[in-house]
């Protein structure tokens, strides 16, 4: 009994200390996309001391909204980047899908929930050495006929130290 | 019903378990993922996520907390799906259906033995509910999260997907990634049984052995006849969730045991069945 309520508790343990984990490396933004700007849930934070960052953003299309939407990376010359759509590999057309080319995607309208994977590497300076990216970036989506913003991710890229700041601002 | 036609249907679902298996992957996972497209998803997340609409998070509203149950309307009715047939049936989704489960299983008879670990040492339910205990605490307190980060359905449908799609090879160019694929390696593929994940770090899991728990004296269960049990201990040696134990008498323990029917196929002297409880052969 007592090796099983060691067990216990060390596997409470583990997962608490497990969860509390931030890689810095990784984020995911939850967001709507609507005519009026759209909204994202929270900011994306990233601590800049990787080579590669990956950013998932799940959205739900709403407010009737119908069109072709242009993803940028804005502010995004020390970085550079990809993005990928999460789509089946064999689309058996059950429902319309968006399609997505050229960091394009076409035939979005509401109801559609899309996912879509940013990946990004610092660029080497002129003496190939890593730069660490710092500040905010944002993932635009502009609808491509209007030139208005449908949605906007803001991606923070932080120093170990600002981080440290934050999370005392935070406690206090 | 007579217990031999009983365990005749049992002969039929553990002749064919991997066929099964086979089956609902090819429903689950990439490239085909029928069931997800049929909602305009592609994989468990969203819609489908059956872990993460049940968290309570600090400083939620009950009006948000219910808007989960909506967003993922598709795992809400998977979850309430398998928990209310495993109380009367048992886990038959996590030893037949589950594609995450099914394909570490089989991926683990693929690994020789000598590579395989034994995690059959560690007492399974008292590690789970611990797992279990910190998935809800420590988004309740706001702690952070046990749900996406450390996610076995968000991994497995991605190993396949990663063939295919860079969306899904994105997933595991980040440490998350990298420690999901190394933990389902590990508990996994690894794992003597291939179900060491199942049974220390599922959530569904989890929740579904509770169900199957509560329902032991009403439903149909794997049982041992204690009786007609010669304690050879093969039973033992088969489970691939180390949920038998001989001890002073013979039994199954119901917060672990998936009906595979590896035991029952298994034993010699024929004490192990499926059926009601006190049906005694």
């Amino acid at each position: 009994m007592k090796k099983k309520i060691i067990v216990f508790i060390a596997a409470v343990f583990v997962f608490i200390m497990a969860a509390t984990q931030k890689w810095g490396d990784s984020g995911h933004a939850l967001a709507l996309i609507t005519v009026k700007g759209g909204k994202c849930r929270h900011p994306v934070y990233l601590s800049n001391t990787h080579g590669l960052y990956s950013v998932i953003i799940t959205a739900r299309v709403l407010s009737h909204y119908q069109g072709n939407v242009k993803i940028i990376l804005e502010r995004a010359s020390d970085i550079s980047h990809n993005i990928y759509f999460s789509e089946p590999v064999i689309d058996l057309g059950f429902k319309k899908l968006p399609e997505f080319k050229n960091n394009t995607l076409y035939g979005l309208k509401a109801g559609h929930k899309i996912a879509l994977w940013l990946v990004m590497r610092p660029k080497n300076d002129i003496c190939k050495q890593s730069v660490y990216p710092k500040g905010k970036y944002t993932l635009a989506f502009y609808d491509t006929k209007t030139n208005n913003s449908v949605l906007k991710v803001p991606i923070f890229l932080r120093s170990k130290i600002e981080e440290k700041n934050e999370h005392r601002q935070h406690n206090h | 019903m007579s217990i031999d036609n009983i365990t005749t249907k049992k002969r039929f679902l553990t002749r064919y378990r991997y066929l099964i298996i086979g089956f609902a992957s090819v429903f689950f996972l990439p490239p085909l993922a029928f069931l997800f497209q049929l909602t305009g998803d592609n994989n468990f997340c969203g819609t489908w996520c059956p872990r993460m609409f049940m968290v309570w998070r600090e400083g939620m509203s009950v009006k948000q907390y219910f808007m989960g149950y909506l967003r993922s309307y598709m795992g809400v009715t998977l979850t309430m799906g398998i928990l209310f047939t495993t109380f009367f049936f048992s886990r038959y989704w996590c030893s037949h259906l589950c594609p995450v489960g099914g394909i570490m299983e089989i991926g683990s008879r693929i690994v020789p033995r000598f590579l395989k670990i034994d995690f059959s040492k560690i007492p399974a339910s008292w590690f789970r509910y611990g797992y279990l205990a910190a998935y809800f605490g420590v988004a309740l307190f706001g702690i952070g999260s046990l749900c996406c980060n450390y996610c076995n359905f968000a991994t497995v449908p991605r190993m396949f997907g990663v063939l295919f799609s860079k969306a899904d090879l994105a997933y595991f160019l980040r440490t998350a990634g990298i420690i999901n694929l190394a933990l389902v390696l590990f508990l996994g593929f690894f794992a003597k049984g291939g179900r060491a994940y199942c049974n220390l770090m599922c959530p569904i899991g989890a929740l579904d052995a509770l169900s199957n728990w509560f329902g032991v004296r009403f439903g149909k269960r794997m049982r041992i006849d204690a009786f007609q049990c010669n304690r050879c201990g093969i039973c033992i040696d088969t489970c691939i969730v180390w949920a038998i134990d001989l001890g002073e008498k013979a039994q199954i323990d119901h917060l672990s045991c998936i009906p595979c029917g590896k035991c029952e196929k298994a034993c010699p002297a024929n004490a192990i069945y499926y059926g009601k409880f006190g049906l005694v052969k």
